[in-house]
């Protein structure tokens, strides 16, 4: 029987039409996203404005007290200080819902073939909707202390895309990985619990100096950061961060694919 | 499994098996820590557990079958026999550790009723996730949403949320959605017992209408009526083995004095 069977497709060529065949079904992770949320929200009024809302008071609060502590201006720390936690946000719960992104959805793994891009896809499409939500936030502190101008803003969407594109290696990585090895959620958590601390979020970068500067340079979540944060607040986008960003992206995908590629066949016994 | 994209028999679908093992890995508790494996790792072996696991299951054990068009194939075993599994393995959910699963055409399965089903959304938007689900794309659910909902036969119902549906009508939006994607390939486990007999007739009615246009089902059942009514062929499992392939009558008579279930 096996002499009519062509040759068996690669590992690669199996991993490459799963991520081909989930991004060209966008119907399927768009509807997917869209019913977490849902489920999410279904009976709260406000839905993901709650979020908007908590987060909001935070960065009052929060702000109101760093810039004193600080001695910072509030038109300096706030714009900062807004769009770094609105867009850590949506990098850090990418990361940490990507810990479950096979794990839970292991009904539709077991019992329906899809592609497993498929469910990277649909956490990050419903990290995106969210993200639109506290984006309100970062409009109305733009509006009050507005950058010293606009023009940037086109580079703000291709540091955007770039982010989007660096998540997506890292949702894919940690998704396969924390489906074999089940302690890595908590570990992921504590991780990026510390990276947050670490990261110019609540705290201006210029702050540091000397050695203490190592801890922004070589924080590869800070540059990610700053290409979609800087070109909104009217400021360049500091080279390096440019080359950590295309750095990453590169050396990411390599490394996710080489273990997408591995382990892809295993996931669902490992479910 | 992957689509064979030079067809090897004049456009029509197949689904080929060629020895196919399957093997559940059985982790332990310290199998599935990463901080254990890398204590292990650290302390050169003399830290924490030396066996990382190694015990597995074998769920499927060297299975070849050749399924052509007008095939209807029962499965048939006791519980814990594989019928499941190699349903899975049939449908590309489960790649074999060992051996080659070809097919070629659309497939549609249907394991289980209320999988990826919003209990508070309508029977409507329900039939709309499972296209989905089902590889259909929106606009192609929504050309076909009156076809559906007239198969499902639940009238008023589809406006309702599913969570007030009986499993009965859960397995009418079902099957409606999943054979509405014309599937070359259909792939049923047992359920087709929780319809009561007019929709069974029409199920069975649209199988066979799926069999007529040069298509092939597999369906893992029990009842014996049933199987004899819809399949053809049929293959006894037994401990994830192949007992044998054969016409349904002599199947059938095989399985009856087999062995008696686990336990």
């Amino acid at each position: 029987m096996s002499a009519t069977l062509p040759p068996a497709p690669s590992l690669a060529r199996l991993a490459a039409d799963d991520l081909r065949d989930g991004v060209l079904n966008p119907d399927l992770w768009l509807m997917l996203g869209w019913q977490d949320i849902r489920r999410r929200y279904r009976r709260s009024a406000l839905g993901p404005f709650w979020l908007t809302l908590s987060m909001g008071a935070m960065i009052g609060g929060i702000g109101l007290v760093n810039s004193g502590l600080f001695n910072v201006g509030m038109g300096v720390l706030l714009p900062s200080m807004s769009l770094g936690i609105v867009v850590w946000t949506l990098i850090s719960s990418s990361i940490t819902d990507a810990c479950m992104a096979f794990t839970g959805a292991e009904a539709l793994i077991r019992q329906s073939r899809q592609p497993f891009s498929t469910y990277l896809l649909r956490l990050i499409w419903r990290n995106l909707i969210i993200f639109a939500h506290n984006m309100v936030i970062v409009v109305v502190v733009l509006a009050i202390w507005p950058p010293h101008g606009w023009w940037m803003l086109p580079l703000s969407l291709l540091g955007l895309a770039l982010l989007l594109l660096n998540i997506g290696w890292i949702c894919l990585l940690v998704g396969v990985v924390c489906t074999r090895f089940r302690d890595l959620p908590q570990i992921v958590t504590s991780v990026l619990q510390l990276l947050f601390f670490v990261t110019p979020i609540f705290w201006l970068p210029s702050q540091l100096a000397g050695l203490r500067k190592a801890i922004v340079d070589y924080n590869p979540l800070y540059h990610l950061l700053e290409v979609v944060r800087a070109p909104l607040l009217g400021a360049p986008v500091p080279a390096l961060s440019w080359v950590w960003a295309v750095g990453m992206l590169v050396v990411g995908w390599a490394l996710a694919l080489y273990f997408f590629v591995s382990f892809r066949r295993r996931l669902p016994y490992w479910l | 499994m992957t689509m064979v994209s030079a067809p090897l028999h004049s456009g029509h679908g197949f689904l080929t098996l060629d020895h196919v093992s399957v093997d559940f890995p059985i982790y332990e508790a310290n199998a599935r820590s990463l901080k254990a494996r890398l204590a292990v790792i650290g302390s050169g072996g003399r830290i924490g557990i030396t066996n990382t696991g190694g015990v597995s299951i074998e769920a499927l054990q060297d299975i070849s079958i050749d399924l052509r068009p007008g095939d209807r194939l029962a499965l048939l075993g006791h519980n814990g026999a594989g019928k499941s599994t190699l349903l899975r393995v049939m449908a590309g959910i489960y790649e074999p550790v060992r051996g080659q699963v070809r097919h070629q055409g659309r497939v549609g399965s249907l394991f289980d009723l209320a999988l990826g089903m919003e209990p508070d959304a309508t029977g409507w938007e329900n039939v709309m996730i499972r296209g989905l689900l089902a590889g259909m794309t929106r606009r192609e659910v929504l050309a076909r949403r009156e076809e559906i909902g007239a198969f499902t036969d639940l009238g008023d119902y589809l406006s309702m949320p599913v969570r007030t549906y009986s499993s009965g009508m859960l397995l009418r939006l079902a099957f409606a959605v999943c054979t509405s994607s014309a599937p070359d390939i259909l792939l049923m486990d047992e359920w087709l017992s929780v319809g009561d007999a007019a929709f069974v007739e029409r199920a069975e009615a649209r199988m066979q209408e799926i069999v007529d246009n040069a298509g092939i089902v597999v369906l893992a059942s029990h009842s014996p009526e049933l199987i004899a009514r819809v399949c053809n062929r049929a293959m006894l499992l037994d401990h994830g083995k192949m007992v044998g392939v054969g016409p349904v009558a002599q199947m059938l008579e095989l399985y009856r004095g087999a062995a008696p279930p686990l336990g």
